[in-house]
């Protein structure tokens, strides 16, 4: 009887191998991240779109990024879609990473062009966390798209890049692991919910978005000094930054 | 010795599998155009995943409809028990075949309602099941979780559930062992875990909630006698890593067999009638995640059960890997009643179990635990025979 039911046991594991789609966890005890979602966008509506994470999508993000997604990320999450009325103002994501104060969990937002807005944690043991969720480090990635954030880590993507993010020397392998689950995460949703996001994108899907370093030229100056606003104090020139969008797909062969 | 033997084999088995999953042995580690066709399993795989891409092409069929938003997988599991007491030992098994579909409704102004339906074919083979099973070899079909979350009534603040659910009481509420070897006081404490009804449940800025009533009759619902339950949860947000909480349970659980027990130090035996215990219960439960991967919970409860006073406590100590993979976790629950002074006041019993749960990817999950008794003290200080049991479980989602 014991042979029989180990020859059993031997095939159910065999031929269950095969399974790829995959989901760990129990499903009651899933939580929609509902009070972030209130806090990063109050009053608005959102609408789930669930996907699955495959090999091939976290193929893709390996030949994105230096690192790709672990193992456990694959399989079924949800992307919220979230509205102001008929308008799509941004999405919802919530995305592990690895760290060795144990797995972070961190709920992003997303403006419609996949450039972070805002971030909070979900889960995350770390006691330096409210550093994190200060302005102070915050408003150095918002606004930020996938292009400018994978210049603040360095080149494997273990620690952030000199200058590029001003924290202090505490929390640079923190830092950088926030970073690494931003860039997963714009990197997972574009793949993932590829037509989801696409047709509320403003910018072209294939744009490259470089950052103008010398917004005032000699030019533009001029140019203002001819429209006599020059010297117009109601702007605030120091925070204004200009951005240079290529399209990729308007790119000739040759 | 036998069983030993197959338990090593399989553990041998699914960690060799992992050992050499960079080698790209094994499915998981392969893109879809790496792996062959494998027949029945993968076929089922993919339409519990995907569906039939022709149904679905249209946006409006049946079938795209229920897709959408849809979470759906085979949920199997093996339980192995080995009882052990006064120099006895037995064995017995338990095997769950299920579904877990989780699906979110949503409609042109949103998400508006969550369903988790959970049915699972639970056999039973020498092992003494819940009262609802009629025999140590039963079979039932056990409703785990079943119910939907309308979530649109009004925000975020206020969503109301209808169904089977987990009785919103103590750590299980924020945690949910179901399915899992660690479980947590629902059993012997409250008498029922998942009950028929309604609840309030809701996130405020700082705190969570959720407030039931249910039928008191646990996995299936019956109209005979009017058994009922009343219980709330209220703790801080889940997303902090000092969690604290209050519970209240008032009501009358169904559970035919147990009355004699209850009947027994108590001065009016009256009010024991019928199939159910009349029970009330307070209880604090406590959560501290530490910065490195440990966790330390406790629930401390009181209440009665008819006249007679209770006192029950749980502690456990988390220990996990970074990535989650590897938990394991030592619980103490100390049980205590207080009978007639003639009969000798206080009854107790201090139990503690060591456990390992091993997920090495989202199919397998592989769970172990002892647990001993680890003293015992009965009415008139009657001598007490110490048991102990070894339990491990495989458990295979697709």
């Amino acid at each position: 009887m014991n042979q029989f039911l180990l020859i059993k046991l031997t095939a159910v594991l065999t031929f269950s191998c095969i399974a790829q789609s995959v989901q760990a966890q129990a499903y009651c005890a899933l939580r929609d991240p509902v009070r972030q979602i209130g806090e990063l966008y109050p009053g608005f509506s959102y609408m789930s779109h669930v996907g699955v994470v495959t090999t091939e999508a976290r193929k893709e993000v390996g030949t994105r990024l230096p690192f790709t997604l672990h193992f456990n990320e694959l399989g079924s999450h949800t992307l919220y879609a979230v509205s102001n009325g008929d308008a799509r103002v941004g999405y919802v994501h919530v995305r592990p990473e690895i760290t060795r104060w144990g797995i972070m969990e961190i709920t992003w937002s997303l403006d419609a062009d996949l450039r972070i807005q805002d971030f909070a944690f979900q889960r995350c043991r770390n006691r330096r966390r409210a550093i994190m969720e200060g302005d102070g480090f915050k408003k150095q990635l918002q606004g930020k798209s996938f292009d400018e954030l994978i210049e603040l880590l360095n080149e494997d993507g273990t620690n952030i890049s000199a200058g590029g993010l001003e924290v202090s020397t505490l929390d640079h392998e923190f830092a950088a692991a926030i970073v690494r689950c931003a860039l997963k995460t714009i990197a997972v949703t574009t793949i993932v919910w590829r037509d989801e996001v696409k047709t509320a994108m403003v910018l072209p899907e294939s744009r490259n978005l470089h950052q103008v370093a010398e917004v005032y030229t000699p030019a533009v100056r001029q140019a203002l000094e001819r429209m006599f606003i020059a010297d117009n104090a109601d702007i605030e020139r120091k925070t204004v930054n200009v951005f240079r969008i290529i399209d990729g797909s308007k790119k000739k062969d040759s | 010795m036998r069983r030993f033997a197959l338990l090593l084999l399989i553990t041998i088995f699914v960690y060799d599998s992992t050992l050499v999953a960079e080698d790209k042995l094994f499915p998981w580690n392969k893109s879809p155009s790496e792996q062959i066709d494998s027949g029945l399993l993968k076929q089922i795989d993919n339409w519990l995943t995907y569906g039939d891409p022709d149904r679905l092409a249209n946006h409006d069929s049946t079938a795209s409809r229920f897709r959408n938003n849809l979470r759906m997988t085979v949920d199997l599991a093996g339980r192995g028990i080995i009882p052990h007491k006064g120099g006895n030992s037995g064995s017995g098994s338990v095997a769950f075949i299920g579904l877990d579909i989780h699906k979110v409704f949503s409609d042109d102004n949103g998400d508006f309602a969550t369903l988790i339906a959970q049915p699972y074919l639970t056999k039973l083979n020498s092992v003494k099941g819940p009262h609802f099973f009629e025999g140590d070899n039963d079979w039932e079909v056990v409703n785990r979780i079943m119910n939907v979350n309308f979530t649109r009534v009004f925000d975020e603040r206020m969503n109301i559930k209808v169904g089977h659910f987990e009785v919103p009481y103590g750590l299980e509420q924020p945690l949910n062992t179901n399915g899992t070897l660690r479980d947590m006081t629902h059993p012997r404490n409250l008498g029922v875990k998942a009950d028929w009804g309604v609840t309030l449940n809701g996130t405020l800025t700082d705190y969570e909630y959720e407030v039931g009533v249910s039928r008191g009759t646990g996995n299936e619902f019956f109209d005979s006698e009017d058994p009922y339950v009343m219980a709330g949860r209220f703790g801080t947000k889940h997303v902090e890593n000092f969690i604290v909480g209050v519970s209240f349970l008032k009501g009358t659980i169904w559970n035919p067999g147990a009355l004699n027990a209850y009947k027994r130090g108590l001065v009016d035996v009256s009010g024991v009638i019928g199939n159910v215990i009349d029970r009330e219960r307070i209880g604090l439960d406590i959560q501290y995640h530490f910065e490195r991967p440990v966790s330390l919970l406790a629930e401390f409860n009181y209440g009665k059960d008819f006249e007679r006073d209770v006192f029950n406590t749980m502690i456990e100590l988390d220990v996990y890997n970074p990535s989650k993979s590897s938990m394991w976790f030592t619980q103490w629950n100390y049980y205590s009643e207080e009978y007639d002074a003639d009969l000798g006041g206080w009854e107790s019993q201090i139990d503690g179990s060591i456990g390992w749960r091993w997920t090495p990817n989202n199919n397998w999950a592989l769970s172990m635990m002892y647990v001993q008794e680890i003293s015992a003290k009965k009415l008139d200080d009657a001598s007490v025979q110490l048991g102990s049991k070894f339990i491990a479980q495989l458990r295979y989602r697709f």
